[in-house]
């Protein structure tokens, strides 16, 4: 069983992989589709641990070049639960971009609830 | 699910990124998302192949394979070696046209347009009805959609989805779709300079569809009960390598009108699938030699009543199965969910997201009055007569259809609708059964030929074909570098290759490359001078000029890409 919380990013191209892959503490898995079907080009899943949020954070930011944006992140807890938050992101948010968004994935509002 | 995909062995598409709890109403009206729209195409495109005579075959005989897999395993050697080679046959034939399979869906993405002739593809009018059904447009349906499409073609989601093609593996037995998906654009962009009615993207993918799977030559194979495992999968490889082959060499000139007049008064090949369990049609517009004689429909049908008198006797729910799967092939699954329903004390039926009412009509009778609870709404398009319904089930059991236009699914169809839950289903139990047959001595020998035999064939098929304006002498170094990661391999720049995505959207789609629209889209760039870069980089490592700037109308032309 895994010791931490593990938050997990969907839907992400071989060419966000590709541009990922130096990235330490990052874990790519393929999304699967029913054995023998046929569909879109393969896309990946990121999972990483609470030490690598940043490096998460900074490709959402990058992913959307710097614009307002909302994605989902996956937080899969060590018992199994998964929650999933809505990240969302607006440029003129006059918090700093990396850590509003690292909040808002490890699921802390704004009154640090 | 993540991803969306659509299942050869029973033709079920699952979109994932429709989401039918919130827009159940979008897609009745036909006001989806066009974020939505590539996804749809890709899809639709897939959907479209297999419904048709190759695809019904496919299904017959992996099914009739792994349904005795599944309720009797292995009982001799004989039924062994006959299961053997259905199931080889259909992986066989399966993966060696995954390519085309891809790239008519990539094509269907980024090159799909309508041009002169009078006919339409399916992927194109179901779209201009999902995406613009609701504005009404009559006649200009179509006109509106094309303009559209042109239009969404050079926004971040078309581009970026182009850009990531570029990057995947050219190599057919890492991945199917760049090598495919060029491999369809040489087909293309060969063939439209010989007939004129191939400037029509719209045609030429209709065409191209039926010549694969309308090819009723290539049924016979599969069908064939006097064959083994290795003569199989070298008669099939065989077979389809050499169709393929032969495109660009066949006289077109008269299948074309041919064609194009067939679809026009649905005069095509109309076969009729009739035994005791099941009487159905496969439409389709042979392309070629391709007829359906007598023997060929004796054996049809008998592996039609085959398949319905061995599972009426081990599974009773195969037998619904079967016939959702040939009967109502055509149907097209877009979405399913779970929702709360109300029946009055009148007997209006209502379906609510978030207590919001989406859909009401007269319930049926069955459901009885003043009744409230959770039923399954499976979203379904109907080729013929064309409609899109509702379908509501209780407890995996469908009882009524809604439709805006308050038609309802007669009972008879009704009856061969299956929600997709339980398709699903089925298709995990199906694909469990090979598992007996995966640790078979005989039978992995046989898998191993044929997937050595795909690899040996598969690259020269279709990549060759695809780098067809390259110079033999460049296509070892070419092939080395879009092996590992596609065209990036040759540009090996981020900012070139999605300046050559644009270069090509822009020249598939007929825009004016000076347009106020695009100059915000190259910004700062001069597009002779980007033509000019990427053309310098495509002859170094292709040998060939792949664009050229049309300067009277600021057009772009392109060869391949």
């Amino acid at each position: 069983m895994q010791s931490e919380s593990i938050y997990v990013l969907h839907g992400v191209t071989k060419r966000e992989k590709m541009q990922l892959s130096s990235e330490p503490d990052i874990k790519f898995e393929e999304e699967e589709i029913p054995d023998g079907a046929i569909g879109e080009p393969a896309t990946f899943i990121i999972m990483v641990t609470m030490a690598a949020l940043s490096t998460l954070a900074a490709y959402l930011l990058r992913k959307h070049k710097g614009e307002s944006f909302e994605e989902d992140v996956e937080e899969r807890l060590p018992d199994g639960t998964v929650k999933i938050r809505k990240v969302k992101w607006t440029k003129s948010s006059s918090e700093a971009p990396e850590a509003d968004i690292i909040k808002q994935i490890q699921g802390v509002t704004s009154l640090g609830k | 699910m993540p991803r969306s995909f659509t299942h050869p062995l029973t033709n079920t598409v699952v979109l994932d990124k429709l989401d039918i709890t919130t827009h159940l109403a979008d897609v009745m009206i036909g006001g989806l998302s066009t974020k939505v729209l590539p996804v749809f195409l890709h899809e639709v495109t897939h959907h479209w192949c297999f419904s048709s005579p190759v695809g019904t075959a496919l299904s017959i005989i992996a099914i009739d394979a792994r349904a005795k897999l599944a309720t009797m395993g292995i009982s001799d050697e004989l039924e062994k070696e006959k299961i053997a080679t259905d199931e080889i046959k259909y992986n066989t034939t399966l993966s060696i046209l995954q390519p085309i399979l891809e790239g008519l869906s990539l094509f269907a993405e980024f090159d799909l347009l309508t041009g002169d002739s009078q006919i339409v593809s399916l992927p194109t009018s179901i779209s201009a009805l999902m995406f613009l059904g609701r504005q009404n447009l009559g006649d200009k349906l179509l006109d509106n959609f094309k303009a559209g499409l042109q239009l969404y073609r050079v926004t971040t989601d078309f581009i970026s989805r182009k850009t990531d093609l570029l990057y995947d593996s050219f190599d057919c037995n890492k991945s199917s779709y760049l090598a495919g998906y060029l491999f369809i654009k040489s087909q293309f962009n060969v063939v439209k300079r010989s007939y004129d009615q191939f400037n029509d993207a719209d045609f030429f993918m209709h065409y191209y569809r039926s010549y694969i799977f309308d090819d009723w030559e290539l049924v016979r194979l599969l069908l064939d009960t006097e064959t083994s495992p290795i003569y199989a999968v070298e008669d099939i490889i065989e077979y389809i390598a050499n169709r393929v082959s032969n495109f660009l060499q066949l006289d077109h000139s008269i299948s074309i009108q041919k064609f194009e007049n067939d679809v026009l008064t649905q005069t095509g090949c109309r076969y009729k699938i009739q035994n005791k369990w099941i009487i159905c049609e496969v439409f389709s517009v042979p392309i070629g030699e391709c007829e359906v004689d007598d023997k060929l429909s004796e054996l049809l049908n008998k592996r039609v009543s085959d398949l319905f008198s061995f599972s009426a006797k081990e599974i009773n729910s195969m037998v619904y199965l079967i016939q959702a799967i040939i009967g109502f092939r055509g149907a097209l699954h877009l979405g399913h969910a779970e929702l709360k329903a109300k029946v009055s004390k009148t007997g209006w039926l209502s379906i609510y997201n978030n207590d919001l009412p989406l859909l009401a009509q007269q319930a049926p009778e069955e459901m009885g009055l003043d009744w409230a609870g959770m039923v399954e709404a499976d979203i379904i398009y109907v080729p013929q007569p064309t409609g899109l319904y509702t379908i509501i089930s209780k407890d995996g059991i469908p009882i009524t259809s809604l439709s805006l236009s308050g038609k309802k699914m007669g009972k008879n169809e009704l009856s061969y609708f299956l929600n997709s839950k339980k398709v699903l289903g089925a298709i995990s139990i199906l694909n469990g059964a090979t598992k007996v047959l995966e640790s078979d001595k005989d039978y992995k020998e046989y898998c191993e030929y044929a997937s050595e035999f795909i690899k040996i064939n598969i690259n020269n098929l279709y990549c060759l074909n695809a780098l067809i304006f390259t110079k033999d002498e460049l296509i070892p170094k070419a092939y080395e570098k879009m092996f590992e990661s596609g065209l990036y391999g040759i540009f090996n720049n981020d900012d070139l290759l999605s300046d050559c995505v644009l270069a090509s959207l822009i020249s598939s789609n007929y825009l004016n490359a000076k347009s106020e629209k695009l100059k915000d889209i190259w910004v700062n760039k001069n597009v002779e001078e980007t033509i000019d870069e990427l053309n310098n980089i495509i002859y170094k490592h292709l040998g060939f000029y792949n664009f050229a700037f049309l300067e009277e109308a600021n057009a772009i032309h392109s060869n391949l890409l």
